[in-house]
């Protein structure tokens, strides 16, 4: 098992000198790899100054695990580099694929839930973890579009994934809410699916409601239905490192220290029960 | 379809609109297939068109949402992303908008991209220490026409023949804004970073003679020789002496080096 971190944030650019001046009740901060991937500049000097105070984890959205390109060795050698300097407590990425033919699409592209992508990605997981000299979260992502040669359900290929590949998970609740909507299935069936000594960190964040499906959009706040998945999930796994990830319409910290507030209460009722 | 022809398909979808991923894809007749698809398609386009609006401010805030959103999906559509980080995307922006049919002042909008570009290099180029001037003082007399100058990662030069820079200081609320985008006299511009603060000022013809010597790497002699083409022999010395303080002042300057010479 991986440590409890508490309660954390994402660390955005917006936020960067009211954490430095007023030192806000957050247990960690999550820093998105790709902002610190730079030789130098304001970024990584605000990146080491809050390291000094807080915990830190380092969340990519550029491993590309799921693609069938060659795993980028520049990339590798640039978050083992991060990495060393920062000294995350944990380094995660997500379940997906982010381009092929040497092209980037910058997306979380969703794969087929396969015995051969799963084949695919074990090796994959296994080379960057003995690279890294440490074991790594995948993410579940959200999906708009599901694929006829899925074999399995995605809980059951996550299950599987992190036995196979000896990886932890990052549980995005949201992320498993939405899909719930978009692909129709029990988010609970999800959540009861996924092995609770895998589950290292949670994610919580907002969507935006189409007519008739759901975008992962983390520019709102955390929903009504996600909060109860929450409060579900937390029944399952227990007190898990849990954080807010706001990536539009970065609100005043003030506001994601009280949606952050309401996490914490959600889990002590729940450890009170 | 295996794997990677799957990714492939899809990548082709997003990339080129080429229909083929559809029939690998559940649900493909339903009312809202296309919406749940364009999450995909569109998300590409319109990532990188925030991304591009991010790194080019002021040019976006010239061009306006529409023609900015118009142009960078041209861009988009012809320069597929090829690096790990979105702040690499967007290099080519300044060749694209020279390319543009934009009313004659493609040549301004263009300048004014390789001038946001040219801000964006300098606000994530690597940190190093400034030199010294203690190490300077090191320097033995006879030695100096051989010292040479390494300058600051973060230093970059840049020549202009549009009033992009007043046209970029206006948007930020820094002077007036010109009547119009349009050419201006030949001007050179030194850009660098104070710590995390990026800082510009042009340069006058003399120190920009002697700042490209020095910035190729050339020895304290050969800059007074530069210098010499448009100073009194006299004063040489003195205004290369002083243009060195002023740069080592404004931490423009890394290291510099000398061969120890034999007595």
């Amino acid at each position: 098992m991986t440590q409890n971190l508490g309660f954390g944030l994402g660390l955005r650019p917006d936020h960067y000198e009211a954490i430095l001046a007023d030192r806000p009740p957050v247990d960690f901060f999550e820093a998105l790899t790709e902002n610190y991937l730079v030789p130098g500049g304001k970024a990584l000097h605000y990146l080491d100054r809050i390291r000094s105070e807080y915990p830190l984890v380092l969340h990519g959205v550029s491993l590309s695990i799921g693609s069938t390109e060659p795993l980028d060795r520049n990339y590798l050698m640039a978050l083992k580099t991060l990495a060393q300097r920062v000294e995350p407590a944990w380094v995660s990425d997500h379940l997906c694929w982010t381009g092929a033919s040497g092209i980037n699409l910058h997306d979380l592209m969703p794969l087929p839930y396969t015995r051969e992508a799963l084949q695919h990605l074990v090796p994959r997981i296994q080379e960057v973890q003995d690279f890294l000299g440490e074991r790594i979260l995948i993410e579940n992502v959200s999906s708009y579009v599901a694929y006829q040669a899925s074999e399995m359900s995605e809980w059951e290929f996550l299950a599987q994934l992190s036995r196979e590949a000896d990886c932890l998970l990052l549980l995005d609740v949201n992320n498993v809410y939405v899909n719930s909507i978009n692909h129709q299935f029990d988010p609970d069936e999800f959540i009861r699916g996924i092995p609770v000594d895998r589950v290292a960190q949670i994610h919580l964040a907002g969507h935006e409601r189409q007519e008739t499906f759901i975008i992962d959009t983390h520019d709102a706040p955390i929903t009504d239905s996600v909060w109860a998945l929450y409060r579900r999930t937390c029944e399952r796994l227990g007190a898990v490192s849990t954080m807010i990830e706001r990536d539009a319409n970065i609100p005043p910290l003030e506001e994601l220290l009280a949606e952050l507030d309401i996490a914490r209460g959600l889990t002590d009722a729940e450890a009170a029960a | 379809m295996q794997l990677r022809e799957l990714q492939r398909a899809f990548q082709a979808r997003i990339l080129a609109l080429e229909p083929g991923i559809e029939a690998q894809l559940k649900d493909a007749r339903n009312a809202d297939f296309g919406a749940r698809l364009d999450a995909y398609v569109r998300g590409y386009r319109a990532r990188l068109v925030e991304a591009l609006g991010t790194t080019y401010p002021v040019l976006k805030l010239t061009l306006g949402d529409d023609e900015f959103d118009r142009q960078m999906r041209r861009y988009i559509d012809s320069t597929p992303s090829r690096n790990y980080s979105v702040r690499h995307y967007g290099a080519g922006i300044a060749e694209h908008m020279a390319m543009q049919d934009t009313g004659g002042v493609g040549q301004a909008l263009s300048e004014l991209a390789r001038w946001e570009w040219t801000l964006a290099d300098v606000f994530d180029a690597p940190d190093d220490a400034p030199l010294d001037v203690a190490t300077l003082a090191a320097v033995p007399p006879e030695a100096w026409p051989g010292v040479s100058f390494t300058l600051r990662a973060t230093v970059r030069r840049f020549d202009s023949e549009t009033n992009i820079v007043e046209w970029w200081r206006a948007a930020n609320g820094l002077c007036e804004r010109p009547g119009a985008l349009a050419p201006s006299p030949a001007a050179q511009w030194l850009l660098w970073r104070r710590g995390v603060k990026t800082l510009f000022r042009s340069l006058d013809p003399v120190e920009a003679a002697a700042f490209a010597e020095a910035h190729s790497g050339a020895t304290f002699g050969v800059i007074c020789e530069r210098l010499a083409q448009y100073a009194d022999e006299a004063d040489v010395a003195f205004r290369a002496a002083s243009l060195l303080r002023g740069w080592i002042a404004e931490e423009l300057i890394a290291q510099c080096s000398w061969q120890d010479i034999e007595q």
